[in-house]
């Protein structure tokens, strides 16, 4: 499961020396059934689709990569929500807490790095 | 900095103003507001936000909202002093905001859902003081103690290294 990383989400931080992903990167859209966006990297291979190449496009963007599973034992669903621009587009969905906000950075690990910049 | 022209007995109600006297065939007293670096970074961030084109997250984000930027700028002037140090303002998907501040000292996030609805977090500071994440709507009391933390110890370590 990808979670692209827009450059508006990087933060300062003096106790890395250096920019690091905000934890608004990995909160949900606001409404009762909002949930975190993501792209379901198997099925955008099952197409036949370079799965960097599909989420870097129009636009540029970094992405990290999240397990599943992992999601899951943090007990948080994912679903496959395909929207009109995005056929392979997911949702992620559960109480973010920061505690979990936190938590799920230290799950990640980058698929498109944005050089120089620390996903914790 | 802007200046105020007030006739010589007038009331003065800034706490922080520096006041500079000019004698003459009629005494004036001219009032500079105290420079607030942080307010101009501030409203200059919240600036570019409003104006994010849809979409700016590679999904469905919207740019943040100029009610939810209006309110964040009113509730950091009701928290932050003058010598605050300058917040970093990161957008939400849905209009939404988030205020950080990462300190040798600690982190402090506020995260604007609305006017009113605001979650608070931070970290554990270096004086021991744990973390805690609480949600506030109109008393911005609590918060305002933290950013003071985090201003305070940058100023003493600032001070020190000087």
């Amino acid at each position: 499961m990808i979670r692209r990383i827009s450059d508006k989400y990087l933060v300062v931080d003096p106790k890395i020396g250096g920019k690091r992903i905000s934890s608004m990167a990995f909160s949900p859209s606001s409404g009762s059934n909002g949930g975190m966006s993501v792209d379901l990297q198997k099925l955008i291979e099952g197409a036949g689709i370079d799965a960097r190449t599909f989420v870097t496009t129009p636009v540029w963007i970094g992405s990290v990569r999240l397990k599943v599973g992992d999601l899951r034992k943090e007990k948080l669903k994912v679903g496959f929500e395909p929207t009109k621009a995005n056929q392979f587009h997911g949702e992620v969905w559960g109480n973010f807490t920061m505690e979990k906000k936190e938590r799920l950075k230290e799950l990640s690990e980058w698929f498109v790095p944005i050089e120089d910049v620390s996903i914790v | 900095m802007r200046l105020t022209e007030i006739d010589y007995g007038s009331s003065i109600n800034s706490l922080n103003a520096n006041i500079y006297q000019f004698s003459g065939s009629r005494e004036r007293i001219l009032l500079t507001e105290p420079v607030q670096v942080w307010h101009g970074e501030a409203v200059g961030q919240l600036e570019k936000l409003v104006h994010l084109q849809p979409g700016w997250d590679g999904y469905q984000a919207e740019p943040v909202s100029f009610t939810n930027a209006t309110f964040a700028l009113r509730m950091l002037e009701s928290i932050c002093g003058d010598d605050a140090p300058i917040p970093q303002i990161v957008p939400g998907v849905s209009g939404d905001l988030q205020i950080e501040w990462h300190t040798l000292q600690g982190d402090i996030e506020l995260h604007v859902k609305a006017p009113n609805d605001v979650r608070a977090w931070h970290s554990q500071f270096t004086d021991g003081t744990k973390a805690e994440e609480i949600d506030l709507t109109f008393d911005f009391i609590e918060i305002a103690a933290w950013v003071k933390k985090v201003t305070e110890s940058a100023i003493a370590i600032t001070t020190a290294t000087a």
